[in-house]
């Protein structure tokens, strides 16, 4: 276990505009672990779906400001693998070995997604959370198949008492969601998404949990309008809730 | 003009590897076949497991009787046999004959294979007379214990089309042939290969079979669904 | 010659939307993972397995050039003939060339993807020669008048009850039972294999050391075809060629397992030329078309070059959710799955503008996959950047460039963010805007999707 430490918080978009109980829980998460956190003022976005749809080559502008917003940050905390590994590549955006991409070389270095901060920075596992459900892990393709994250999650959770966590059989599956591709192909993506829903509905689970809020959102929208018995919860708010956060308290 | 479109494509080739070498991934050595000391019974279980029936034979005249023993569990009125010196060393097709089964047989002597009708370019009399056949007499030049595989050469008197067309195959294998695997095979194959006689090398792994209407697996698609193994637990 | 169609993007939304395709692709799709579990069960050096093949993939492609000439010089020793085409219109002039010189009626064909690329049997119909699909999969689609839906399995879109009342109408045969359809097949097919004078396959790898051009199978219908008639000619697609026998073993490793969940094929056969003195069957003519097409540009380009690994083992078109909602038909062209989209993108860009790029979450379950460990994410992101840089992303450059510069600036950001907030939290409003039909058809799937009441300003303000 390593001394903790304030660390900077960057809040997805996604999770800023349209889910911000996630970063109020990520928040909270992170204040009862003792690492501040400090959220700078005048965050946008990472900008990975426009770099996803070939359009990365315009994302100087984000990426400046990124480097202007967390400089002098020890570690920068991400509840997104996929905005952490997009945030990873502003390097390429600078001309090398110029100042700003050694800036951003540098920065990328320290960036973390959430479960891999807490896990491997801070050498936590238990972190004496309690939570009653029955739960489903969706592992995103982003975490579980591109950057290593599916050991880290998974400890975190299976560690919180009266959670009841077990897979979807047939492993880890896409939910559709891939960004940009649910709006180009809207039609393609529900047919994912179908499948994907009765593969998490078989477990019984009452709640599908991931560090992912593109999944996250794009699956819980979905499911409210079916009327299906589950949910989703963001892997902080069930750490934060676990420990005791009141998602209807404002600080 | 074909050797102007190879020139291209090669210059194309040199130019594009010249602006980008490809790299080579690292990747650990492949740990090297064993040798092989089974029994024929082993050979058997691996060719049943394969899918194939497997009968060890002790001597030359229990293969003769399980040959003719398979003639008849199979109706076999017409036999394609290779000519090849294990079969005639064990008086194979007379054996069938004997048991009333008509033999053709493989001539390794002046090509009878064209037998020329009005719509050229003509149909193959020999595969033509496999096709009427019911079974199908091969040896195997080697055997892979790992798959259960027969290994064919084609050549002079060894048509391709007896393993083929045919309904029932039977192929004669010895362990004194026997590689553990397919990587045991390659030196093997290299060496045939480097005798420069060979037309062709073909490896069959169990009856014919398609899974290709709704992965449904089935039996004799277009070659035999019947393959037998006898294998001779003696000298060949 | 099947180049990829634009109109991709509206056969995907149609098949996604089709019941009875989703009912067969699910079932077909559960049937390929358990192939794939069971086979990896069987292979637990599954990854040094990928390594080794990935190398020997590589160092043929790093001495490809070199390769193809030693795999000619063995060939033509042994009295084959190896023809090099340009393109399509080449390597079809070659072939029917020499089914009219040599007074073929009819051909009979092994299952090759590259030969549907040519549209070689169309080809040699307008000559007057028949090419008859010998592989099953590939006999009921030729009879349906539909192009293969998988590589390796293409008839996997169709039921048994499809292929009986197929069979019934064409053949006028009927049958019930997979094996009364199967014999049905058998039997229709025999006399043409006896009858043809021309033997067309494939390759699945050419050995150049060996001068041995390999092929897989387990019908029997490629040694058949390479039996009976008197011409075979092999056609393959430049990089296809390895170095050696023991290049080959590693992937022979690989492709049996990844492409059909098998240790080794029913048949595993090494053609090594024309039948020699003595022989009574075996082709007397055997030819090899190496066709180009496109690829040896490919072999230049630093990212995209690796495509050419590919061993066309269909593992790709399996774990991708994207093939599984839509099935190879609307992928619209001769390749579907992610190994579709990426030679579309890379060898036909003006017809496929990267739309088959687009159209793929990114999941890398291909790449998880792929037995020669192609890159795919790496390769459609390349294919994306291009088209991008290019003016041709679905996400229009205006849209784009004024997204991009809000993210550079926190008061544009906050100001469209706010104002969107106070009008249209649903996003309802926007959706109606012309070009966002695919927002609007999203939104519609859903229900308290929109923007929720912001973050409090200085939430988190922890002391650093």
């Amino acid at each position: 276990m390593n001394t903790p430490r304030p660390v900077h918080l960057f809040l997805p978009c996604l999770i800023r505009e349209a889910a911000p109980d996630t970063g109020r829980a990520a928040i909270a998460l992170l204040r009862a672990l003792g690492c501040g956190p400090v959220v700078p003022a005048g965050q946008t976005c990472c900008g990975q779906i426009l770099a996803k749809q070939g359009h990365g080559h315009r994302l100087l502008p984000a990426a400046r400001l990124f480097l202007r917003l967390f400089q002098g940050a020890d570690a920068v905390v991400v509840p997104s693998a996929s905005c952490a590994a997009q945030i990873r590549n502003y390097p390429d955006l600078f001309p090398p070995r110029s100042p700003e991409h050694r800036a951003a070389l540098d920065l990328a270095g320290r960036v973390r997604e959430l479960s891999q901060f807490i896990v491997d920075d801070l050498g936590r596992v238990d972190l004496g959370a309690v939570f009653q459900a029955r739960a489903v892990y969706h592992a995103s393709c982003q975490a579980e198949r591109v950057h290593g994250l599916a050991r880290q999650p998974r400890a975190l959770l299976a560690a919180v008492r009266g959670l009841d966590l077990c897979e979807p059989s047939g492993g880890p599956a896409c939910c559709g969601f891939g960004g940009g591709f649910s709006l180009g192909h809207p039609e393609v993506s529900l047919a994912i998404l179908e499948e994907k829903a009765a593969a998490l509905l078989a477990t019984g689970a009452e709640v599908a949990v991931g560090l992912e809020p593109g999944c996250l959102l794009h699956m819980d929208g979905y499911f409210r309008k079916q009327g299906l018995p589950l949910r989703t919860l963001h892997l902080a708010e069930v750490l934060a809730r676990g420990l005791g956060w009141d998602p209807t308290e404002r600080a | 003009m074909t050797s102007d479109s190879r020139d291209f494509i090669l210059s194309n080739l040199r130019a594009a590897l010249a602006a980008n070498p490809v790299r080579v991934p690292e990747a650990r050595p492949r740990a090297a076949s064993p040798p092989w000391s089974g029994s024929a019974q082993d050979l058997a279980r691996a060719f049943e497991a394969a899918g194939a029936s497997a009968r060890v034979c002790a001597s030359p005249q229990d293969l003769a009787r399980e040959l003719v023993r398979v003639a008849r569990e199979h109706g076999a009125a017409r036999a394609a046999v290779w000519g090849h010196p294990a079969i005639a060393g064990l008086g194979l097709d007379r054996e069938l004959e004997q048991a009333g089964v008509a033999v053709v047989r493989a001539s390794g002597g002046p090509d009878r294979a064209r037998a020329c009708r009005p719509s050229w370019p003509g149909e193959n009399l020999s595969c033509r007379e496999a096709a009427g056949a019911d079974l199908g007499l091969c040896v195997a030049d080697a055997v892979l214990a790992a798959s259960g595989t027969l290994v064919l050469r084609s050549g002079p008197g060894r048509p391709r089309s007896h393993a083929l067309l045919p309904p029932v195959f039977v192929a004669l294998a010895s362990p004194a042939t026997a590689l553990a695997d397919l990587d045991g095979l390659m030196p093997v194959l290299d060496g045939w290969i480097g005798e420069k006689a060979l037309s062709g090398v073909f490896c069959v792994t169990g009856p014919s079979a398609t899974g290709d209407i709704e992965f449904v697996l089935v039996r004799g698609a277009h070659g035999p669904p019947t393959v037998v193994v006898l294998v001779a637990d003696f000298p060949l | 010659m099947n180049g990829p169609s634009p109109d991709f993007p509206s056969r995907a939304a149609r098949a996604a939307g089709d019941p009875d395709l989703r009912r067969v692709m699910r079932r077909a799709v559960a049937h390929l993972a358990g192939l794939r579990t069971r086979a990896l069960a069987a292979m637990p050096d599954a990854e040094d397995r990928r390594d080794r093949a990935a190398a020997a993939r590589a160092r043929a492609l790093a001495a490809l050039p070199d390769l193809l000439e030693g795999l000619t010089a063995r060939l033509t020793e042994a009295g084959a003939t190896v023809h090099f085409a340009r393109d399509a219109t080449e390597a079809n002039a070659i072939i029917g060339r020499l089914a009219v010189s040599r007074g073929v009626r009819l051909a009979v064909k092994g299952k090759s993807m590259v030969t549907e690329e040519l549209g070689l049997n169309a080809h040699l119909q307008s000559l007057g020669v028949t090419a008859r699909e010998t592989d099953l999969g590939e006999y009921i689609v030729q009879l349906a008048g539909q192009s293969p839906s998988h590589i390796i399995s293409p008839a996997l879109h169709l039921s048994r009850e499809d292929v009986a009342r197929l069979f019934e109408e064409k053949l006028g045969k009927r049958g019930e039972t997979h094996e009364e359809l199967t014999r049905l097949a058998r039997e229709a097919l025999r006399e043409d294999f006896l009858a043809a004078g021309m033997g067309i396959t494939g390759v699945n790898a050419a050995v150049a050391s060996a001068g041995a051009v390999v092929l897989v199978e387990n019908e029997g219908n490629i040694r058949l075809s390479a039996a009976c008639p008197r011409i075979h000619v092999a056609v393959m697609t430049l990089e296809k060629v390895v170095a050696d026998l023991a290049d080959l073993a590693d992937l022979l490793a690989v492709l049996p397992p990844f492409a059909t969940g098998q240790g080794l094929p029913g048949s595993l056969s090494f053609f090594l030329g024309p039948r020699r003195p003595g022989e009574a069957d075996g082709p007397e003519e055997f030819h090899l078309v190496v066709l180009d097409n496109g690829r040896s540009r490919l072999l230049a380009d630093p990212v995209l070059s690796q495509i050419l690994r590919c061993i066309r083992c269909g593992a790709c078109l399996n774990v991708c959710p994207v093939y599984a909602a839509v099935g190879g038909h609307a992928y619209a062209y001769t390749y579907p799955g992610p190994i579709g989209a990426m030679l579309a993108g890379a060898l036909r860009p003006a017809e496929d503008q990267g739309r088959r790029a687009f159209a793929c979450t990114l999941c890398g379950a291909c790449a998880q996959a792929c037995p020669v460990r192609i890159d795919h994410p790496a390769v459609l992101l390349e294919l994306r950047r291009r088209a991008g840089a290019a003016g041709r992303s679905p996400l229009p450059d205006a849209l784009a460039a004024a997204c991009a510069l809000a993210l550079g600036h926190p008061l544009a950001y906050g100001a469209a963010v706010s104002a969107l907030r106070r009008l249209d939290p649903g996003l309802n409003r926007l959706a109606r805007l012309p070009g966002l039909k695919g927002l609007r058809t999203y939104l519609g799937q859903r229900e308290g999707t929109g923007l929720k009441t912001p973050l409090e300003p200085g939430a988190g303000q922890g002391r650093p």
